[in-house]
């Protein structure tokens, strides 16, 4: 199963999401989406510039101190009313992340377990 | 200097410079009845002296209310408000001025169907001790008092139903920090980690957050089961810093989402 595939299926198995893309952290660049509806590029590109800050930037340099300050974010969420944004870092290529974005209630251990499953197909694939 | 103190002393820096004074919501209610005690609901989620602004029909109403307490009604006020308001100390709930102010501000919100709310630091002085509190208000305006929980009675109702063998908080309301939960040790190097995290947070809020007044969550965390990661939430003024371990964090997450989202 190729990428758009692999995030087609994520899409279709996580309810309440609406959005899965696959970005490359360092050039905040898109490199793969699901999507319901085809999303505006200013959307996506917003999107990668908050999976930067939240898994590589500000907010996880002044995170990282509440676990030692080793290991990079693997996960973080951004939670407002309407939505919830989750970004996990690829564990085999640690520059790039999945992005979704989720209904506000969506549980959210269910959808990381599964982006996880996610990530290690893509990365299996080389 | 404790960390508290330190903590506090950050986010008054970091809210003076990075936040928009007065940043607005909306209150909803169908009549003026329930407006006014979605205002009174309002007066009773504020404990530091502020001027609370009211975006209503015709103009805009100020209120000076500090510790839970509504002060005086400050100008400028509509033109359908009686001057002789206007200014007017209120020292208690036997000032008759207190009856008169509510059936001022039922007129005002008759022709209203949402009411803009926002609040800056206040800047005129009254006494501690003056004011009418805001549970005595209903009765006065003739007005039911609002049943919903208000933002602080929300996020501390879901606080307190944390685990604090492993899960340590600080709740933080303006620039204090008004509660803390969980083991000791985590919770003293946790108010150091919120100032760093909150200066990142602020200076990057733009960058994360497309509607600032919606923001309520934000979770950092390794992959790593056995570290613990870091949740910051916030609802209307209050907020509160978590460190959780990653194993449970998500569900802590996840139970807050509910708790709160539209």
């Amino acid at each position: 199963m190729d990428i758009t595939a692999e995030l087609d299926a994520m899409r279709a198995d996580v309810q309440g999401c609406a959005l899965v893309a696959y970005a490359d952290l360092s050039s905040q660049l898109v490199l793969c989406t699901s999507a319901a509806s085809n999303p505006a590029q200013e959307e996506m590109n917003a999107l990668s510039k908050a999976a930067q800050l939240a898994l590589d930037g500000e907010f996880a340099a002044g995170a990282a101190p509440s676990w030692g300050g080793e290991a990079p974010a693997e996960v973080s969420v951004l939670m407002t009313g309407a939505e919830a944004r989750l970004f996990l870092r690829a564990p085999n290529n640690p520059t790039e992340a999945l992005m979704c974005v989720c209904a506000p209630d969506i549980d959210l251990e269910a959808a990381v377990a599964e982006a996880r499953a996610t990530l290690q197909r893509i990365g299996s694939q080389g | 200097m404790s960390e508290f103190a330190r903590l506090e002393e950050k986010l008054a820096k970091l809210r003076h410079r990075e936040r928009i004074p007065g940043e607005g919501r909306k209150l909803r209610g169908t009549g003026p009845d329930a407006l006014l005690a979605a205002i009174v609901t309002e007066i009773d989620e504020t404990i530091l002296p502020r001027r609370l602004t009211f975006e209503v029909p015709g103009g805009h109403i100020h209120l000076a209310v500090a510790n839970r307490r509504l002060q005086a009604l400050l100008g400028p006020a509509p033109a359908s408000i009686p001057d002789g308001l206007v200014g007017l100390k209120l020292p208690d709930v036997e000032e008759p001025a207190v009856a008169k102010l509510g059936a001022a501000l039922k007129t005002v919100l008759a022709e209203a169907e949402a009411v803009g709310v926002s609040a800056i630091r206040l800047t005129e002085t009254f006494g501690s001790d003056i004011g009418v509190p805001a549970e005595q208000l209903p009765r006065v305006w003739s007005v039911k008092a609002s049943k919903t929980l208000s933002a602080s009675e929300t996020l501390e109702a879901f606080l307190v139903r944390l685990d604090t063998k492993s899960v340590a908080w600080l709740r933080i309301e303006g620039e204090e920090v008004t509660g803390q939960g969980g083991p000791e040790a985590i919770v003293s190097g946790l108010a150091e980690q919120a100032a760093l995290f909150l200066d990142g947070y602020f200076s990057k809020f733009e960058t994360a957050f497309r509607e600032s007044s919606l923001a309520c969550g934000t979770l950092i965390s390794p992959g790593d089961a056995a570290q613990t990661g870091l949740f910051f939430i916030e609802i209307d003024t209050v907020s509160a810093i978590l460190s959780a371990p990653t194993s449970e964090i998500l569900g802590i997450a996840t139970a807050w989402q509910r708790l709160v989202a539209e």
